[in-house]
Protein backbone atom coordinates (compact mmCIF):
# COMPACT_ATOMS: atom_id res chain seq x y z
CA UNK A 1 0.00 0.00 0.00
CA UNK A 2 1.45 2.93 -0.92
CA UNK A 3 2.44 5.83 1.70
CA UNK A 4 -0.25 8.50 0.83
CA UNK A 5 -2.99 5.33 1.11
CA UNK A 6 -1.98 4.84 4.66
CA UNK A 7 -2.06 8.35 5.25
CA UNK A 8 -5.27 8.99 4.04
CA UNK A 9 -6.86 5.78 5.60
CA UNK A 10 -5.41 6.93 8.79
CA UNK A 11 -6.92 10.48 8.52
CA UNK A 12 -9.95 9.13 8.15
CA UNK A 13 -10.12 7.17 11.31
CA UNK A 14 -8.98 10.72 13.43
CA UNK A 15 -11.73 12.10 11.32
CA UNK A 16 -14.35 9.77 11.90
CA UNK A 17 -13.11 9.24 15.44
CA UNK A 18 -13.24 13.28 16.05
CA UNK A 19 -16.80 13.30 14.26
CA UNK A 20 -19.25 10.39 15.63
CA UNK A 21 -17.53 10.30 19.05
CA UNK A 22 -20.92 9.53 20.53
CA UNK A 23 -21.38 6.09 17.31
CA UNK A 24 -18.58 4.65 19.55
CA UNK A 25 -19.19 5.61 23.05
CA UNK A 26 -19.79 2.59 25.41
CA UNK A 27 -20.84 2.44 28.76
CA UNK A 28 -18.94 1.51 31.70
CA UNK A 29 -21.49 0.43 33.77
CA UNK A 30 -22.07 3.96 35.58
CA UNK A 31 -25.81 3.86 34.34
CA UNK A 32 -26.89 2.62 36.89
CA UNK A 33 -26.24 -1.16 35.66
CA UNK A 34 -24.16 -4.15 36.78
CA UNK A 35 -23.09 -7.33 36.07
CA UNK A 36 -24.37 -10.71 38.46
CA UNK A 37 -22.05 -13.36 38.35
CA UNK A 38 -23.48 -17.05 38.64
CA UNK A 39 -21.72 -20.47 38.42
CA UNK A 40 -22.86 -23.27 36.24
CA UNK A 41 -26.01 -24.30 38.83
CA UNK A 42 -27.01 -20.48 38.63
CA UNK A 43 -26.07 -19.75 42.34
CA UNK A 44 -25.08 -16.17 42.33
CA UNK A 45 -21.87 -15.53 43.52
CA UNK A 46 -21.61 -11.63 43.42
CA UNK A 47 -21.83 -8.51 41.77
CA UNK A 48 -19.83 -6.33 40.11
CA UNK A 49 -19.68 -2.78 37.75
CA UNK A 50 -16.45 -4.27 36.48
CA UNK A 51 -16.54 -5.46 33.02
CA UNK A 52 -15.18 -9.25 33.17
CA UNK A 53 -13.46 -11.21 30.27
CA UNK A 54 -13.30 -15.08 29.95
CA UNK A 55 -10.01 -15.98 31.58
CA UNK A 56 -10.71 -13.04 34.85
CA UNK A 57 -10.79 -15.12 38.07
CA UNK A 58 -12.34 -14.38 41.11
CA UNK A 59 -11.61 -15.60 44.69
CA UNK A 60 -15.13 -14.94 46.59
CA UNK A 61 -15.43 -14.28 50.02
CA UNK A 62 -15.39 -18.14 50.92
CA UNK A 63 -12.12 -18.32 49.08
CA UNK A 64 -13.89 -20.56 46.29
CA UNK A 65 -12.25 -19.47 42.83
CA UNK A 66 -13.69 -18.69 39.59
CA UNK A 67 -13.15 -18.07 35.89
CA UNK A 68 -14.93 -15.79 33.93
CA UNK A 69 -16.48 -18.29 30.94
CA UNK A 70 -18.56 -15.67 28.75
CA UNK A 71 -20.79 -12.71 29.38
CA UNK A 72 -24.43 -12.59 28.49
CA UNK A 73 -26.11 -9.19 28.67
CA UNK A 74 -25.67 -8.48 32.25
CA UNK A 75 -24.94 -11.89 33.28
CA UNK A 76 -21.39 -13.34 33.79
CA UNK A 77 -21.02 -17.09 33.47
CA UNK A 78 -18.42 -18.45 35.73
CA UNK A 79 -17.08 -21.80 36.88
CA UNK A 80 -15.83 -23.26 39.65
CA UNK A 81 -12.36 -24.28 39.82
CA UNK A 82 -10.99 -24.85 43.21
CA UNK A 83 -10.92 -23.45 46.45
CA UNK A 84 -8.15 -21.45 47.15
CA UNK A 85 -6.13 -22.02 50.56
CA UNK A 86 -5.18 -18.59 51.76
CA UNK A 87 -1.78 -18.48 53.81
CA UNK A 88 -2.21 -18.87 57.13
CA UNK A 89 -1.59 -15.99 59.23
CA UNK A 90 -2.90 -16.86 62.91
CA UNK A 91 0.91 -17.13 63.95
CA UNK A 92 1.32 -13.38 63.10
CA UNK A 93 -1.37 -12.01 64.45
CA UNK A 94 -0.80 -12.46 68.16
CA UNK A 95 -1.56 -10.27 71.05
CA UNK A 96 -0.86 -6.72 70.86
CA UNK A 97 1.48 -7.33 67.77
CA UNK A 98 -1.66 -7.27 65.82
CA UNK A 99 -1.75 -2.98 65.37
CA UNK A 100 1.96 -2.92 66.53
CA UNK A 101 3.90 -1.49 63.38
CA UNK A 102 7.65 -0.88 63.64
CA UNK A 103 8.52 2.22 64.58
CA UNK A 104 9.12 4.75 61.46
CA UNK A 105 9.42 1.10 59.48
CA UNK A 106 6.23 1.22 57.30
CA UNK A 107 5.45 3.59 54.64
CA UNK A 108 1.92 3.38 52.76
CA UNK A 109 0.99 5.71 49.84
CA UNK A 110 -2.88 6.33 49.22
CA UNK A 111 -4.38 7.98 46.30
CA UNK A 112 -7.32 7.71 44.46
CA UNK A 113 -7.48 7.58 40.13
CA UNK A 114 -11.62 8.40 39.87
CA UNK A 115 -11.29 10.82 42.87
CA UNK A 116 -14.94 11.85 41.59
CA UNK A 117 -16.78 9.15 42.97
CA UNK A 118 -18.65 9.23 45.63
CA UNK A 119 -22.00 7.53 48.00
CA UNK A 120 -25.30 8.58 46.71
CA UNK A 121 -26.87 7.87 50.07
CA UNK A 122 -24.87 10.36 51.67
CA UNK A 123 -23.78 13.24 48.64
CA UNK A 124 -27.05 12.62 46.74
CA UNK A 125 -24.65 12.27 43.39
CA UNK A 126 -22.58 9.27 42.59
CA UNK A 127 -20.11 11.50 41.25
CA UNK A 128 -18.87 15.20 42.02
CA UNK A 129 -17.96 16.70 38.81
CA UNK A 130 -15.22 19.35 40.94
CA UNK A 131 -13.57 16.10 41.86
CA UNK A 132 -14.03 16.43 45.33
CA UNK A 133 -15.76 12.78 45.81
CA UNK A 134 -16.80 10.80 48.92
CA UNK A 135 -14.26 8.54 47.85
CA UNK A 136 -11.13 11.00 49.31
CA UNK A 137 -12.81 10.96 52.86
CA UNK A 138 -12.62 7.06 52.77
CA UNK A 139 -8.74 7.13 52.11
CA UNK A 140 -8.01 9.80 54.02
CA UNK A 141 -9.83 7.54 57.27
CA UNK A 142 -7.49 4.73 55.77
CA UNK A 143 -4.96 7.28 55.67
CA UNK A 144 -5.94 8.33 59.63
CA UNK A 145 -6.30 4.66 60.68
CA UNK A 146 -2.69 3.74 59.61
CA UNK A 147 -1.13 6.59 61.23
CA UNK A 148 -2.50 5.89 64.52
CA UNK A 149 -0.22 2.32 64.54
CA UNK A 150 2.66 4.42 63.47
CA UNK A 151 3.00 4.31 59.83
CA UNK A 152 3.67 6.71 57.86
CA UNK A 153 1.64 7.83 54.87
CA UNK A 154 1.63 9.58 51.92
CA UNK A 155 -2.13 10.35 51.25
CA UNK A 156 -3.03 12.52 48.02
CA UNK A 157 -5.78 13.82 46.80
CA UNK A 158 -4.84 14.88 43.07
CA UNK A 159 -7.12 15.25 41.04
CA UNK A 160 -7.27 13.16 37.86
CA UNK A 161 -10.84 13.84 36.18
CA UNK A 162 -12.44 13.79 34.08
CA UNK A 163 -13.08 9.96 34.37
CA UNK A 164 -12.25 8.76 31.59
CA UNK A 165 -9.71 6.39 29.57
CA UNK A 166 -6.75 8.61 30.09
CA UNK A 167 -7.86 8.63 34.03
CA UNK A 168 -5.16 5.84 34.85
CA UNK A 169 -2.74 7.38 32.54
CA UNK A 170 -2.96 10.80 34.66
CA UNK A 171 -2.96 8.88 38.02
CA UNK A 172 0.20 7.11 37.01
CA UNK A 173 1.76 10.32 37.57
CA UNK A 174 0.33 10.96 41.24
CA UNK A 175 1.79 7.20 41.82
CA UNK A 176 5.17 7.50 40.89
CA UNK A 177 5.18 10.41 42.98
CA UNK A 178 4.38 8.41 45.83
CA UNK A 179 6.62 5.94 44.89
CA UNK A 180 9.40 8.42 45.47
CA UNK A 181 8.90 8.41 49.47
CA UNK A 182 9.57 4.61 48.98
CA UNK A 183 6.12 2.72 50.04
CA UNK A 184 6.40 -0.51 51.46
CA UNK A 185 2.49 -0.33 49.40
CA UNK A 186 0.63 1.71 47.54
CA UNK A 187 -3.36 1.74 47.51
CA UNK A 188 -5.43 3.06 45.11
CA UNK A 189 -9.00 3.98 47.24
CA UNK A 190 -12.23 3.58 44.51
CA UNK A 191 -15.73 2.16 45.15
CA UNK A 192 -17.65 -0.27 42.92
CA UNK A 193 -21.47 0.50 41.46
CA UNK A 194 -23.43 -2.00 42.26
CA UNK A 195 -26.66 -2.31 44.46
CA UNK A 196 -26.09 -1.88 48.00
CA UNK A 197 -26.43 -5.19 49.16
CA UNK A 198 -23.39 -6.87 47.77
CA UNK A 199 -21.39 -4.98 50.16
CA UNK A 200 -23.29 -3.68 53.21
CA UNK A 201 -22.07 -5.96 56.27
CA UNK A 202 -21.69 -5.81 59.99
CA UNK A 203 -18.15 -6.61 61.35
CA UNK A 204 -18.11 -6.47 65.52
CA UNK A 205 -21.88 -5.78 64.99
CA UNK A 206 -21.06 -2.06 63.72
CA UNK A 207 -22.15 -1.70 59.96
CA UNK A 208 -20.14 -1.05 57.34
CA UNK A 209 -19.53 -1.77 54.02
CA UNK A 210 -17.32 -4.56 52.16
CA UNK A 211 -14.02 -4.32 50.93
CA UNK A 212 -13.15 -5.72 47.12
CA UNK A 213 -9.23 -6.22 46.52
CA UNK A 214 -8.39 -5.93 42.28
CA UNK A 215 -5.26 -7.38 41.00
CA UNK A 216 -4.28 -6.69 37.90
CA UNK A 217 -2.99 -9.41 35.48
CA UNK A 218 -1.29 -7.60 32.94
CA UNK A 219 1.64 -6.30 34.32
CA UNK A 220 4.97 -8.20 35.52
CA UNK A 221 4.23 -8.13 39.22
CA UNK A 222 0.68 -9.32 39.10
CA UNK A 223 2.18 -12.95 40.99
CA UNK A 224 3.33 -10.76 43.61
CA UNK A 225 0.06 -8.42 44.06
CA UNK A 226 -2.26 -11.66 44.26
CA UNK A 227 -0.30 -13.04 46.76
CA UNK A 228 -0.32 -9.58 48.12
CA UNK A 229 -4.51 -9.99 48.15
CA UNK A 230 -4.69 -13.08 49.16
CA UNK A 231 -2.59 -12.16 52.54
CA UNK A 232 -4.53 -9.23 53.29
CA UNK A 233 -7.82 -11.32 52.48
CA UNK A 234 -6.50 -14.18 54.91
CA UNK A 235 -5.53 -11.53 57.84
CA UNK A 236 -9.10 -9.52 57.25
CA UNK A 237 -10.75 -12.96 57.40
CA UNK A 238 -8.84 -13.43 60.89
CA UNK A 239 -9.27 -10.19 62.68
CA UNK A 240 -12.41 -8.82 60.85
CA UNK A 241 -14.52 -11.98 59.20
CA UNK A 242 -16.87 -11.00 56.21
CA UNK A 243 -14.96 -7.53 55.64
CA UNK A 244 -13.51 -8.54 52.21
CA UNK A 245 -16.15 -9.59 50.00
CA UNK A 246 -13.17 -11.16 47.38
CA UNK A 247 -10.44 -10.66 45.41
CA UNK A 248 -10.87 -9.62 41.11
CA UNK A 249 -7.46 -10.82 39.38
CA UNK A 250 -8.69 -9.05 36.18
CA UNK A 251 -7.51 -7.72 33.01
CA UNK A 252 -5.36 -4.47 33.03
CA UNK A 253 -3.04 -3.05 34.87
CA UNK A 254 -3.87 -0.30 37.32
CA UNK A 255 -0.58 0.92 37.49
CA UNK A 256 0.52 -2.10 39.13
CA UNK A 257 3.49 -2.52 37.03
CA UNK A 258 4.81 0.46 39.22
CA UNK A 259 5.91 -2.20 41.69
CA UNK A 260 4.83 -5.18 44.05
CA UNK A 261 2.16 -4.76 46.49
CA UNK A 262 0.46 -2.01 44.68
CA UNK A 263 -3.25 -3.13 45.06
CA UNK A 264 -6.69 -1.76 44.08
CA UNK A 265 -9.57 -1.49 46.95
CA UNK A 266 -12.88 -1.04 46.12
CA UNK A 267 -14.58 0.13 49.27
CA UNK A 268 -18.59 -0.52 49.22
CA UNK A 269 -20.75 1.16 46.33
CA UNK A 270 -22.09 4.17 44.81
CA UNK A 271 -25.22 2.87 46.76
CA UNK A 272 -23.84 2.30 50.27
CA UNK A 273 -23.18 5.09 52.93
CA UNK A 274 -20.25 7.25 52.91
CA UNK A 275 -19.86 6.36 56.82
CA UNK A 276 -20.00 2.96 56.63
CA UNK A 277 -17.18 2.91 54.10
CA UNK A 278 -15.38 4.68 56.16
CA UNK A 279 -15.72 2.47 58.72
CA UNK A 280 -14.84 -0.08 56.64
CA UNK A 281 -11.74 1.79 56.33
CA UNK A 282 -10.89 2.09 59.92
CA UNK A 283 -11.15 -1.95 59.92
CA UNK A 284 -8.71 -2.38 56.90
CA UNK A 285 -5.99 0.01 58.37
CA UNK A 286 -5.96 -2.65 61.08
CA UNK A 287 -5.28 -5.39 58.53
CA UNK A 288 -2.20 -3.81 56.42
CA UNK A 289 0.22 -3.99 58.51
CA UNK A 290 0.48 -7.44 59.39
CA UNK A 291 -0.72 -8.12 55.83
CA UNK A 292 2.09 -6.07 54.23
CA UNK A 293 4.60 -7.21 56.59
CA UNK A 294 5.24 -4.03 58.68
CA UNK A 295 4.90 -5.89 62.01
CA UNK A 296 7.61 -7.79 63.84
CA UNK A 297 5.46 -11.32 63.63
CA UNK A 298 4.50 -10.78 60.62
CA UNK A 299 7.27 -9.73 58.50
CA UNK A 300 9.28 -13.25 57.57
CA UNK A 301 6.35 -14.57 56.12
CA UNK A 302 5.25 -11.77 54.52
CA UNK A 303 8.04 -11.36 52.65
CA UNK A 304 8.42 -15.04 51.89
CA UNK A 305 4.79 -15.40 50.29
CA UNK A 306 5.14 -11.84 48.31
CA UNK A 307 8.87 -12.63 47.05
CA UNK A 308 7.74 -16.06 45.90
CA UNK A 309 4.71 -14.48 43.74
CA UNK A 310 7.26 -12.10 42.36
CA UNK A 311 10.02 -15.07 42.13
CA UNK A 312 7.04 -16.83 39.55
CA UNK A 313 6.85 -13.54 37.75
CA UNK A 314 10.38 -12.91 37.20
CA UNK A 315 10.71 -16.40 35.98
CA UNK A 316 7.59 -15.06 33.47
CA UNK A 317 9.17 -12.04 32.45
CA UNK A 318 12.54 -13.49 31.79
CA UNK A 319 10.79 -15.99 29.76
CA UNK A 320 8.62 -13.45 27.60
CA UNK A 321 11.17 -11.17 26.99
CA UNK A 322 13.55 -13.89 25.90
CA UNK A 323 10.45 -15.56 23.29
CA UNK A 324 10.43 -11.98 22.30
CA UNK A 325 14.02 -11.29 21.71
CA UNK A 326 14.41 -14.87 20.64
CA UNK A 327 11.38 -14.53 17.87
CA UNK A 328 13.19 -11.40 16.73
CA UNK A 329 17.24 -12.40 16.61
CA UNK A 330 15.35 -15.17 14.12
CA UNK A 331 13.48 -12.98 11.74
CA UNK A 332 16.51 -10.36 11.68
CA UNK A 333 19.03 -12.86 10.71
CA UNK A 334 16.71 -13.92 8.10
CA UNK A 335 16.19 -17.42 9.45
CA UNK A 336 12.23 -17.27 8.61
CA UNK A 337 12.44 -14.75 5.92
CA UNK A 338 14.00 -17.64 3.61
CA UNK A 339 11.22 -19.96 4.91
CA UNK A 340 8.16 -17.51 4.12
CA UNK A 341 10.10 -16.82 0.60
CA UNK A 342 9.82 -19.70 -0.05
CA UNK A 343 6.20 -20.06 0.81
CA UNK A 344 5.71 -16.41 -1.14
CA UNK A 345 7.31 -17.81 -4.05
CA UNK A 346 5.33 -21.47 -4.01
CA UNK A 347 2.47 -19.54 -3.58
CA UNK A 348 3.00 -16.82 -6.26
CA UNK A 349 3.12 -13.83 -4.36
CA UNK A 350 4.46 -10.67 -5.57
CA UNK A 351 7.90 -9.02 -5.11
CA UNK A 352 8.34 -6.04 -2.79
CA UNK A 353 8.53 -2.57 -3.95
CA UNK A 354 11.22 -0.74 -2.86
CA UNK A 355 10.02 2.63 -3.53
CA UNK A 356 8.01 2.40 -0.69
CA UNK A 357 10.05 0.46 1.64
CA UNK A 358 12.04 3.02 3.13
CA UNK A 359 12.25 1.88 7.01
CA UNK A 360 14.64 3.29 8.69
CA UNK B 1 12.71 -6.05 50.87
CA UNK B 2 12.42 -9.93 49.84
CA UNK B 3 14.45 -10.70 47.38
CA UNK B 4 12.31 -12.35 44.68
CA UNK B 5 10.77 -8.88 45.11
CA UNK B 6 14.33 -6.95 44.47
CA UNK B 7 15.40 -9.13 41.59
CA UNK B 8 11.81 -8.88 39.72
CA UNK B 9 12.61 -5.05 40.17
CA UNK B 10 16.26 -5.04 39.06
CA UNK B 11 15.45 -7.56 36.13
CA UNK B 12 12.15 -5.32 35.37
CA UNK B 13 14.62 -2.21 35.62
CA UNK B 14 17.39 -3.82 33.69
CA UNK B 15 14.69 -5.10 30.65
CA UNK B 16 12.50 -1.29 30.41
CA UNK B 17 16.04 0.40 30.36
CA UNK B 18 18.35 -1.82 28.41
CA UNK B 19 15.57 -2.19 25.79
CA UNK B 20 15.07 1.67 25.67
CA UNK B 21 18.60 2.39 25.16
CA UNK B 22 18.56 -0.21 22.71
CA UNK B 23 15.58 1.35 20.89
CA UNK B 24 16.68 4.60 21.26
CA UNK B 25 20.20 3.72 19.70
CA UNK B 26 18.22 2.41 16.38
CA UNK B 27 17.47 6.60 15.74
CA UNK B 28 20.50 7.70 14.73
CA UNK B 29 22.06 8.32 17.99
CA UNK B 30 25.02 6.88 19.36
CA UNK B 31 25.29 4.79 22.30
CA UNK B 32 26.68 7.24 24.38
CA UNK B 33 23.86 9.63 22.93
CA UNK B 34 20.90 7.40 24.09
CA UNK B 35 22.62 6.24 27.26
CA UNK B 36 22.41 9.43 28.18
CA UNK B 37 19.25 10.06 27.13
CA UNK B 38 17.91 7.35 29.42
CA UNK B 39 20.03 8.86 32.11
CA UNK B 40 18.79 12.31 31.61
CA UNK B 41 15.20 10.48 31.70
CA UNK B 42 15.79 8.56 35.06
CA UNK B 43 17.66 11.29 36.58
CA UNK B 44 15.05 14.42 35.35
CA UNK B 45 11.85 12.07 36.74
CA UNK B 46 12.10 13.91 40.17
CA UNK B 47 12.21 17.10 38.59
CA UNK B 48 8.79 19.04 37.95
CA UNK B 49 8.75 22.50 36.49
CA UNK B 50 5.48 24.58 37.56
CA UNK B 51 4.20 26.29 34.74
CA UNK B 52 1.14 27.70 35.79
CA UNK B 53 -0.72 27.47 39.31
CA UNK B 54 -3.98 28.28 40.49
CA UNK B 55 -7.53 26.09 39.82
CA UNK B 56 -5.91 24.30 37.30
CA UNK B 57 -2.20 23.66 37.53
CA UNK B 58 -0.26 22.73 35.04
CA UNK B 59 3.49 21.44 34.91
CA UNK B 60 6.16 19.30 33.03
CA UNK B 61 8.48 16.73 34.34
CA UNK B 62 11.80 17.09 33.36
CA UNK B 63 12.85 13.08 32.77
CA UNK B 64 9.28 12.38 31.24
CA UNK B 65 8.39 15.61 29.77
CA UNK B 66 10.98 17.57 28.29
CA UNK B 67 13.90 15.27 27.65
CA UNK B 68 12.05 13.23 25.42
CA UNK B 69 10.32 16.30 23.89
CA UNK B 70 14.25 17.61 22.92
CA UNK B 71 14.65 14.07 21.69
CA UNK B 72 12.04 14.34 19.17
CA UNK B 73 12.92 18.23 18.19
CA UNK B 74 16.39 16.87 17.56
CA UNK B 75 15.40 13.62 14.92
CA UNK B 76 13.33 16.45 13.58
CA UNK B 77 15.97 18.91 12.83
CA UNK B 78 17.88 15.95 12.03
CA UNK B 79 15.82 14.59 9.56
CA UNK B 80 16.74 14.10 5.83
CA UNK B 81 13.96 15.41 3.99
CA UNK B 82 10.81 18.16 4.69
CA UNK B 83 9.47 15.48 3.55
CA UNK B 84 10.42 12.77 6.52
CA UNK B 85 9.41 15.82 8.85
CA UNK B 86 6.33 16.27 7.65
CA UNK B 87 5.22 13.23 7.00
CA UNK B 88 6.43 12.50 11.31
CA UNK B 89 4.40 15.22 12.24
CA UNK B 90 1.65 14.62 10.83
CA UNK B 91 1.65 11.54 11.96
CA UNK B 92 1.68 12.99 15.31
CA UNK B 93 -0.92 14.98 15.08
CA UNK B 94 -3.08 10.96 13.68
CA UNK B 95 -1.75 9.48 16.53
CA UNK B 96 -3.14 12.42 19.07
CA UNK B 97 -6.43 11.94 17.46
CA UNK B 98 -6.51 8.61 17.06
CA UNK B 99 -5.86 8.02 21.44
CA UNK B 100 -7.60 10.83 22.20
CA UNK B 101 -10.57 9.67 20.16
CA UNK B 102 -10.16 6.09 21.68
CA UNK B 103 -10.30 7.86 25.60
CA UNK B 104 -13.97 9.28 25.49
CA UNK B 105 -14.93 6.32 23.49
CA UNK B 106 -16.02 5.77 26.98
CA UNK B 107 -15.14 6.55 30.31
CA UNK B 108 -13.96 3.25 30.32
CA UNK B 109 -11.76 1.00 32.83
CA UNK B 110 -8.91 -1.18 32.31
CA UNK B 111 -11.58 -3.78 32.49
CA UNK B 112 -13.53 -2.90 29.63
CA UNK B 113 -14.82 -5.01 27.41
CA UNK B 114 -14.15 -2.94 24.89
CA UNK B 115 -10.38 -2.91 25.61
CA UNK B 116 -8.36 -6.33 25.10
CA UNK B 117 -5.95 -4.54 27.03
CA UNK B 118 -4.62 -1.70 29.85
CA UNK B 119 -5.63 1.68 28.42
CA UNK B 120 -1.53 2.53 29.29
CA UNK B 121 -0.54 -0.08 26.84
CA UNK B 122 -3.54 0.27 24.81
CA UNK B 123 -2.69 3.46 23.89
CA UNK B 124 0.79 3.41 23.75
CA UNK B 125 0.68 0.18 20.89
CA UNK B 126 -2.40 2.14 19.32
CA UNK B 127 0.58 5.07 19.29
CA UNK B 128 2.94 2.63 17.73
CA UNK B 129 0.61 1.51 15.18
CA UNK B 130 -0.53 4.48 13.87
CA UNK B 131 3.02 6.26 14.45
CA UNK B 132 4.28 3.51 12.19
CA UNK B 133 1.35 3.02 9.78
CA UNK B 134 1.60 6.78 8.92
CA UNK B 135 5.49 7.40 9.60
CA UNK B 136 7.12 4.57 8.21
CA UNK B 137 9.88 4.43 9.54
CA UNK B 138 11.74 4.31 13.60
CA UNK B 139 12.25 7.76 13.78
CA UNK B 140 8.85 8.72 12.65
CA UNK B 141 6.99 6.48 14.86
CA UNK B 142 8.82 7.81 18.16
CA UNK B 143 7.97 10.93 16.76
CA UNK B 144 4.47 10.04 16.50
CA UNK B 145 4.34 8.35 19.87
CA UNK B 146 5.82 10.72 22.24
CA UNK B 147 4.40 13.87 20.32
CA UNK B 148 0.65 12.32 19.71
CA UNK B 149 0.50 11.59 23.44
CA UNK B 150 1.56 15.39 24.67
CA UNK B 151 -1.06 16.23 22.15
CA UNK B 152 -3.47 14.62 24.19
CA UNK B 153 -2.03 15.76 27.62
CA UNK B 154 -2.39 19.54 25.29
CA UNK B 155 -6.34 19.11 25.13
CA UNK B 156 -7.26 17.50 28.47
CA UNK B 157 -5.17 20.60 29.76
CA UNK B 158 -6.91 22.83 27.40
CA UNK B 159 -10.26 21.43 28.71
CA UNK B 160 -9.18 21.70 31.91
CA UNK B 161 -8.64 25.53 31.83
CA UNK B 162 -11.60 26.32 29.73
CA UNK B 163 -13.74 24.87 32.37
CA UNK B 164 -11.79 25.92 34.92
CA UNK B 165 -11.47 22.18 36.20
CA UNK B 166 -9.57 21.64 39.70
CA UNK B 167 -7.54 19.28 38.44
CA UNK B 168 -3.37 18.98 38.29
CA UNK B 169 -1.81 18.58 34.47
CA UNK B 170 1.83 17.22 35.28
CA UNK B 171 3.18 16.66 31.29
CA UNK B 172 5.33 13.20 31.48
CA UNK B 173 4.61 13.27 35.10
CA UNK B 174 5.33 9.66 35.57
CA UNK B 175 8.76 10.41 34.78
CA UNK B 176 10.74 7.39 32.86
CA UNK B 177 7.29 5.52 33.11
CA UNK B 178 5.34 7.95 31.99
CA UNK B 179 3.27 6.82 28.80
CA UNK B 180 4.48 9.59 26.81
CA UNK B 181 8.02 7.73 26.88
CA UNK B 182 6.56 4.30 27.20
CA UNK B 183 4.22 4.89 24.21
CA UNK B 184 7.89 6.40 22.70
CA UNK B 185 8.96 3.59 22.79
CA UNK B 186 6.65 0.78 22.14
CA UNK B 187 5.94 2.80 18.70
CA UNK B 188 9.96 2.39 17.69
CA UNK B 189 9.88 -1.17 19.00
CA UNK B 190 6.96 -2.36 16.49
CA UNK B 191 8.26 0.05 13.84
CA UNK B 192 11.76 -1.97 14.37
CA UNK B 193 9.68 -5.57 14.56
CA UNK B 194 7.27 -4.88 11.73
CA UNK B 195 10.30 -3.45 9.47
CA UNK B 196 12.69 -5.69 10.08
CA UNK B 197 10.09 -8.65 9.45
CA UNK B 198 9.01 -7.14 6.46
CA UNK B 199 12.54 -6.29 4.84
CA UNK B 200 13.02 -10.34 6.09
CA UNK B 201 10.25 -11.82 4.47
CA UNK B 202 10.57 -9.78 1.31
CA UNK B 203 14.04 -10.44 1.06
CA UNK B 204 13.27 -14.02 1.71
CA UNK B 205 11.20 -14.64 -1.49
CA UNK B 206 14.08 -12.43 -3.47
CA UNK B 207 16.35 -14.56 -2.29
CA UNK B 208 14.52 -17.57 -3.80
Amino acid sequence: MRVGMRLALALLAFCLLIAFPEVTKADERRDGGYFTLRDESGEMITMTARELDPGDQYIAGDNRLFEVVRTEGDEVLVRFVETVELPDVSGELLGAQVAQAEEGGGVVGIYHTHNDESYVPTSGTESRDDGRGDVLEVGKTLASGLEEQGLTVYWSDNSHIPHDGQAYIRSRRTAVELLQNEPDTLIDVHRDATPPEVYETEVEGVPATKVRLVVGRQNQNREANLEYAKRLKAVADQLYPGLVEGIFDAKGNYNQDLGPKTILLEFGAHTNRLDHAKQAAEFFAKVIPAAAGLTPSSKQAAEEQISGGASRSLVWTVLIVGAVGGAFLLISRGKIGSLAGFFRREAGLGERDPETDDDR
Amino acid sequence: MPVGTVLLLVVAALIYFGVGQRLLDRMRLTDTQALIAIALMIGGSFITLPLRTGRTTVGINLGGGLVPLGLVVYLLIRADTARERVRSLVAALVTGGVVYGISQFTDFDPSSPYLFIDPLWLFSIVAGIVGYLAGRSRRASFIAGVLGLFAVDLVHFAQALLSNMPTRVVLGGAGVFDALIVSGLIAVGLAEFVGETRERLQEGGEEL
